[in-house]
Order: structure tokens, then sequence, then C-alpha cells
């Protein structure tokens, strides 16, 4: 009786030992998945905790430029790897554009700790389509546990024109009218005017015509202009339909570029 | 019954000791600190350093428990982003585009794991990059992972 009572007694001793330690083992493995917060990213996006009254502007970044990225993790269990993830849905791609895909997953040793904040500048190619594209910071930890966060960010090109009046048929001999506004965050730095035509029958009395002319007087330097111009066609031009290239260019090289075409009746 | 008894102490003493570990093994819950406030701390806020110099970076770090490692990071601030704990308020120069503009960033381990470390980068300012304003961000990790960072505001002049 008594051996039965002492194994019963060092049994359930050891039954409420080993209970009590193994849930506290299990304690310390559960750490709670990474946080992210105060994901920012391009300009004009504001934090949803920032208290500002108005309402929250769609995050912008210029094609040729960089966007800048930020946010702060915090990763009970040490971050393992940050990925971060920039794509379009769908956007035309035109001629000279490509589509934009980037993701990378960022490893620094500076990042691999329980409380980085993730700080990176991404260069946007200039020849990325313009529209929305959808931005993912994903955490992981040393756990495999991850979290997401995610947004909207519009890509835009840093030249646009608008209100675009070209002529589209001019008698030679006369002048034709092309007027367009401008906008250039980085600064105008020229704009060429390019009219020319292809396989035209060239006449007794004329000869062929081709104009390029490069502007910069009034437009050098601003961020919003007015182009106004009336080009002279000399009466020896050919008859015929002309294409014209209209190409702004501002201080950091990007280009916009406006197609037009231009009948020179008989 | 003297014979449980002992057992029972036996027990007891296992059960006191098996979870005395876990007591122990108390959460290190402060980051490491890192401070330019002493008189060899460099660059202070808002310090012009000039293109093609050589200067010794230096910054003290702390821990409670054990410092793992440290980084210095230079990259421009061009576009006038801000990090936490900025030291320096200075007058920016306009905003602009980088053409050349430095980055250095380098990780360092400290080795004997201690409480306390005077980081001594020497570093030379190369001479074709772009002028302007510079973040130079420090930042230092302990064993347990937390991460103590400080960015100071500087310029790079001619």
């Amino acid at each position: 009786m008594k051996t039965r009572f002492e194994k019963l007694a060092v049994l359930v001793l050891i039954g409420i030992t080993l209970h009590s330690c193994n849930s506290d083992d299990d304690g310390s493995i559960e750490l709670s998945a990474p946080e992210i917060t105060n994901f920012e990213y391009g300009e004009g996006h504001h934090g949803e905790e920032d208290g500002h009254e108005h309402e929250p502007e769609e995050a912008y970044a210029y094609k040729g430029s960089d966007v800048h990225l930020e946010a702060e993790i915090n990763a009970e269990a040490t971050v393992s790897s940050i990925t971060l993830s920039i794509h379009s849905h769908d956007l035309d791609v035109a001629e000279d554009e490509e589509e934009w895909d980037f993701e990378q997953v960022y490893t620094d040793a500076s990042y691999l700790v329980i409380n980085p904040t993730f700080h990176e500048h991404v260069d946007i190619p200039n020849t990325a389509p313009e529209g929305e594209y959808h931005v993912t910071l994903t955490v992981t930890d040393e756990n495999g546990n991850s979290s997401e966060v995610e947004g909207h960010l519009q890509i835009m090109n840093p030249i646009t024109t608008s209100n675009v009046s070209i002529d589209e048929a001019v008698v030679r001999g006369s002048d034709f009218h092309l007027e367009f506004m401008i906008e250039a965050v980085k600064g105008i730095h020229n704009v060429s005017v390019d009219v020319h035509a292809h396989g035209l029958d060239i006449l007794e009395g004329e000869e062929e015509w081709h104009f390029t002319q490069v502007y910069e007087e009034g437009l050098h330097g601003e961020t919003s202009a007015e182009f106004h111009k009336h080009i002279d066609v000399p009466s020896t031009a050919p008859v015929g339909e002309y294409h014209m290239v209209i190409t702004i260019e501002d201080e950091d090289e990007n280009i916009s570029k406006i197609d037009a075409h231009i009948d020179i009746p008989e | 019954m003297k014979k449980i008894k002992k057992f029972l102490c036996f027990i007891m003493l296992l059960f006191i000791n098996s979870c005395s570990t876990d007591d122990s093994a108390s959460k290190d819950v402060e980051k490491p600190t890192i401070s330019i406030a002493y008189s060899g701390g460099f660059p202070k806020g808002c310090d012009q350093l000039k293109r093609g110099e050589t200067y010794v970076f230096r910054a003290m770090v702390t821990d409670n428990e054990a410092l793992a490692s440290y980084s210095l990071n230079l990259h421009h601030n061009f576009d006038h982003h801000t990090h936490d704990d900025q030291v320096g308020d200075c007058d920016l120069n306009e905003s602009k585009s980088a053409v050349n503009p430095w980055i250095f960033m380098q990780n360092f381990s400290i080795e004997e794991s201690s409480l306390e470390h005077e980081i001594e980068i020497e570093l030379a300012i190369p001479d074709d990059i772009d002028t302007g304003d510079y973040h130079c961000a420090y930042s230092v990790t302990d064993a347990s992972g937390w991460q103590g960072r400080t960015s100071i505001d500087i310029k790079i002049v001619q």
C-alpha cells in the first residue's frame, strides 16, 4: 500500500511539474506576427493616424524619378525579410513604354532586427506606363509569420499637356496655328516642333518642306507655360498630308510628345 | 511516511528548479542607445563636410545586456525626407534631383558583446559626388535583436 501511494505521489507531482513547465514553453514560442505602422510612400500621401483634417490625397510619384517608401515595423520574433512589390494591372503600354513590375526582397542586416524602420528609394524608369499601381510591403519574421500592408500609387508623367489646339489644314504660303498648355514639375527644358512628309510628289516649282525648330524662349525653366506659335508654310511646299511631332523635354530629360497631322491642300 | 516526505521534498525541489530556469530568462525589452552628444561625437547636426576630405565618424553606443552590431549609412536628402530621431533642424537647400549622389552603407559587428562601445569609422568623402543635404544615419543592434537609430542632418559642400 505504501509503495503504491509513493508511486502515485511521484507520478502526480511529476505530472504537475511537466505540465506547468510545458505551458511556459508554449507561451514563449507564441510571438505575435510583425506589425507594420505608418506606411508612407510617394508624395501627397498621409498616414491614417496623422490627424490631418483634409481627405488624404492619393499618393503619387513621377516616372523617371524615384519614389520614397517608409514604414515602421515591430516584429517580436525578429524580421527575417521584407518584400516590396510595386505592380500594375492592365495598364495600357504605349509604343515607347515598357511594363514596370518591381519586386525586391530586402535582407540587409540593419532590417533583420525587432524594430526596424523600412526606408527605401525606388527608381521609376521613365519608360513605365502612367497609371495606378499597387504597392505591397510584406514583412516575414524568424518564425515564418508574415504581415502585409498595401496601398495605391499613381505614377504620373512629369510633363503634361492640355487644351491642345492645332490647325488641321493650312494653305501653302500662309501660316498655321498651334497652341497648348504645358505643366512640367521639373521645369521645361525646351519644345521642339518637327513637320515632315513621306513620299509626296514634288511637282515643278515645288521644293521638299521639312520644318524643324527648337523653342526655348519664355519656356526654359518654367513649370507652367502656354505654347502658342504660328508656323509659316512656304508657297513651294508640296501638297499632301504632313506628320507633326511636338516634343517637350524637361530639365530631367523626361520627354512628352504630341503627334498630329496637318494637311496642305491644292 | 518519512519516505513520502522525502519524496515530496525531492519533487518540490525538482518543481522549483525546473521552473526557475524559465523565470530567470526574462525578456530583454530595452533598445540599445546611440549618442553623438559628447565632445567626440561626429558629425553633429547641421555640420558641413567638405568633398575630398577624410573624417572620423564617432558615436557612443550602449545596451543593458549585450551589443551585437552597428551600421553607418549616408544618403542624400535632396527630397527632404525625414527619419525618426532626427538630430538637427537645419536650413535645407532647395529640393533637387540627384545626379551622382553619395551612398555609403556598411555593417560592423561588435565582438566582445560589451555594454558600451565607441564607434569610430574613418571615411573619405569622394570628390565627384553631388553636394547638398545628406543624412548620416547610425544604427545599433543588441544581441536580442532590438535596434536603436539616429539620423543626423548634414551638408556636403564643395
